[in-house]
């Protein structure tokens, strides 16, 4: 809006720079119809607060104004008539000018994953302007004053406007091509006829993808679904593709503000017993004529070849981040020729690089990992998908975490309270979920003309976003300091402490259920993945309950570096046996349906990788765990590209110390 | 000493093992609790103890370590018996 206009009704002209890249001059209209249309304020009303805002600006003595800051006078005159609601409604999204220039000139260093670039400033401000839009016009009052200060946490709100993560099937490439906007406007690929082209579809599609969710794109079975493209190939050229892959993604950093794709590519040693009456998809998106089960071989070789080309790691020895390897082991798994020696090399990837995730699938189970740890176990219906895997895409539309130690403090250490906490802190959850789901569900109704146009694409009768299977995540975050304030030990000291620990997950996945039922969605617990959320709700804590939270918060207190346990870990630095951890943090992984892991560290004593593998074995058979991981932690020198094992301050060969130390999150 | 019965709804077996158990710790000092697993308390004694099925039927000592435990199976009283005199 602008306005040019007489000053004192004398001949000095007041000018609008308006948000369109025009000046004009002053006229109140403009206030008055911006009101009446963007909040519905009745003409007589607007008229009076613009009328008060134009006595104002006349008497600032300006010759400038910008639309901005006529939209700031605005709504300073909203509130004093105590218009608040009017005032919400005409808020203008968007960043300060010192904000703006901090972005060009120093660099941004909270994301790991992000590399300071122009196209990451242009990341950071449309998420800003998302995320204010989120708070204000997506989620309901109480969910965004639970989100701000710290009750729970509403997860990549400045992605407001796309899912939260998906698990995809390299099936609906294979079958329909390659369709890039979804829309058909650029240019369409039919389906591939060589492993090459495939695995481009592939890698750019998970681009695409990653324009349209906020967080990971997960690829089911990759190693069995590339398979029929395989056939009767050299090994060598397949151990070439499997690095065409790996580099293909880990080297994406070009799309979405600059960022690495972030992908999860799931591999199975064995033709899991759900794909071994599929029929497969070969060359040209045609029918082989045989099944998954025929394809057991070229499966296995892709599968080695690639974990050999993570084992390498990169140009310097060093390990790629993207794409993750999830390695499933079923039941099958040991009835399998050669999985000693394949579980030998995935655990040796593992233990040296920190690649490998190794998933249980005990039972009849059948999981699909997306993210760090998010799995979607399927149901009776998606089975049914399973005969067409082209149909095999999931995804949780959002992911809200629940602050346990917050909830603890709150409950001056009566449990019933405790409970009572919990259960209203997950019901603001669930509240977010279904708001989520509604903004959500009005943009996909645009179509094809939405803005998130791969998702509405219909190629096999339905979208490829199946909006009423979406998950929505309920996570947690500081079980272990949550116990510790009730009862006064971490879950590591005492059995009475581990046990209550589980009772309260046991409690969150039951209210979990209860709440799913009640607001009419599937509402499953997720380990929460570390990111920022464990310092931002400590911090908050610390500023609103300082006397509970320096009881039980760790990290250096009175420091900026404290924080709470992720989820439903124990105490990273609890003198627990590997195997101790991951039988006692296992025993939570039941009760997370959504996906739990646990990470054992590995410091400078990597013991023997035979022992590893047996470790692995074990941890199949003897616990419930359901996923596990392993950080070593590896150094590297920029100058004389030397590997270390162990954090080091400088190179044990060239003394440099340009050294960089790796330790991989989970 | 303390005999855990997990137990839930819709299990064939798992009445016929509470009401076996019963009668063998009537009568002793030994205490029986059964649990349900689909409850708070049921769920989580279900996940310390690495219970995977019903009906499964675990004793054990006063620190909750297991001393005998019959798993997804229906123990016989002779087996009960046992394990209790031990
Ligand atoms: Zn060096």
């Amino acid at each position: 809006m602008a306005i040019k206009k007489n000053r004192d009704s004398e001949d000095k002209t007041l000018f609008v720079r308006t948000s369109d890249d025009d000046i004009r001059s002053w006229d109140k209209k403009y206030i008055v119809q911006s009101l009446v249309s963007e909040v519905g304020m009745p003409e007589p009303d607007a008229f009076k607060v613009a009328t008060e805002v134009e006595f104002f600006i006349k008497h600032s003595n300006l010759k400038f104004v910008s639309a901005p800051l006529v939209r700031e006078i605005t709504n300073t005159k909203l509130l004093e008539h105590g218009y608040e609601t009017y005032r919400k409604r005409y808020t203008r999204l968007g960043l300060p000018l010192n904000d703006m220039t901090d972005l060009f000139f120093n660099s941004n260093k909270e994301n790991s994953n992000v590399h300071h670039s122009s196209e990451a400033i242009n990341m950071t401000i449309s998420g800003i302007a998302k995320k204010e839009y989120a708070l204000l016009n997506v989620f309901s009052d109480d969910v965004a004053t639970a989100h701000q200060n710290g009750t729970i946490h509403l997860h990549d709100l400045d992605y407001i406007d796309r899912p939260y993560c998906t698990g995809n099937s390299i099936e609906y490439l294979k079958k329909f091509g390659l369709v890039m906007d979804g829309r058909g406007n650029l240019t369409v690929a039919k389906p591939a006829k060589h492993a090459e082209v495939l695995i481009l579809h592939l890698t750019k599609f998970a681009a695409a993808l990653q324009g349209q969710f906020a967080g990971a794109i997960g690829w089911d079975a990759v190693n069995l679904f590339l398979a029929p493209y395989l056939v009767g190939m050299k090994e060598d050229k397949v151990k070439q593709l499997a690095q065409m892959m790996i580099y293909e993604f880990a080297q994406q950093a070009v799309s979405r503000g600059g960022q690495v794709t972030f992908t999860d590519t799931n591999y199975f040693w064995e033709v899991p017993k759900h794909f071994m009456d599929v029929p497969a998809i070969g060359p040209g998106g045609k029918f082989t004529g045989n099944n998954y089960s025929e394809y057991e071989e070229e499966a296995q070789g892709f599968a080695k070849a690639a974990f050999e080309v993570y084992l390498k790691g990169d140009a310097y020895g060093r390990p790629f981040f993207f794409p993750k390897p999830d390695l499933h082991i079923t039941e099958k798994f040991f009835k399998t020729d050669g999985h000693k020696e394949f579980m030998d090399l995935a655990t040796e990837v593992g233990t040296k690089m920190g690649n490998t995730y190794f998933i249980f699938d005990r039972g009849d189970e059948v999981k699909i990992s997306e993210c760090c740890r998010l799995q979607f176990k399927l149901n009776e219906t998606d089975l049914l998908d399973v005969k067409q895997p082209w149909k095999m895409r999931y995804s949780a539309m959002q992911n809200v975490t629940v602050n346990l130690p917050r909830a603890a403090y709150c409950s001056r250490g009566n449990e019933a309270v405790l409970f009572d906490k919990i259960s209203q802190a997950m019901e603001l959850a669930a509240k977010a979920h279904v708001q989520k789901k509604q903004f959500i569900g009005k943009i996909l109704a645009l179509g094809s003309s939405s803005s998130l146009p791969i998702l509405t694409m219909n190629l096999d009768g339905e979208p490829y976003y199946r909006f009423d299977r979406a998950s929505f995540l309920v996570g947690m975050l500081g079980l272990n300091e949550l116990v510790q304030y009730m009862i006064g030990k971490e879950m590591h000291e005492t059995t009475d402490a581990y046990k209550y620990g589980l009772r309260v997950i046991a409690f969150m996945r039951k209210t979990a259920e209860e709440l799913g039922h009640k607001y009419g969605i599937h509402m499953p617990l997720e380990q929460t993945p570390a990111e920022s959320t464990a310092y931002r709700m400590a911090k908050l804590d610390m500023e609103h309950y300082p006397n509970q939270t320096s009881k039980v918060v760790k990290g250096q207190v009175g420091t900026q570096s404290i924080y709470y346990t992720n989820s439903t870990y124990f105490n990273t630095s609890a003198p627990m046996s590997p195997i101790d951890r991951v039988t006692k943090e296992g025993a939570f992984h039941p009760l997370i349906d959504a996906g739990a892991m646990t990470h054992v560290w590995l410091g400078e004593s990597q013991s023997d990788p035979r022992a590893l593998t047996n470790f692995v074995m074990k941890t199949f058979k003897n616990t419930m765990n359901t996923q596990i991981a392993f950080s070593p932690e590896i150094t590297f020198c920029k100058t004389c590209n030397n590997k270390m094992r162990g954090l080091k301050d400088r190179c044990d060969k060239c003394a440099s110390v340009k050294v960089e130390g790796i330790t991989q999150t989970k | 000493m303390e005999i855990k019965v997990f137990w839930q709804a819709n299990c064939p077996n798992c009445a016929p093992v509470k009401q076996l158990v019963r009668a063998v710790a009537g009568g002793s000092e030994v205490k029986v609790r059964e649990l349900d697993i689909s409850d708070i308390d049921g769920m989580s004694e279900a996940a310390f103890h690495a219970v995977m099925g019903t009906p499964t039927t675990i004793i054990v000592d006063s620190n909750d370590s297991e001393i005998a435990s019959w798993r997804s199976q229906v123990p016989s009283k002779e087996e009960l018996q046992d394990a209790i005199n031990c």
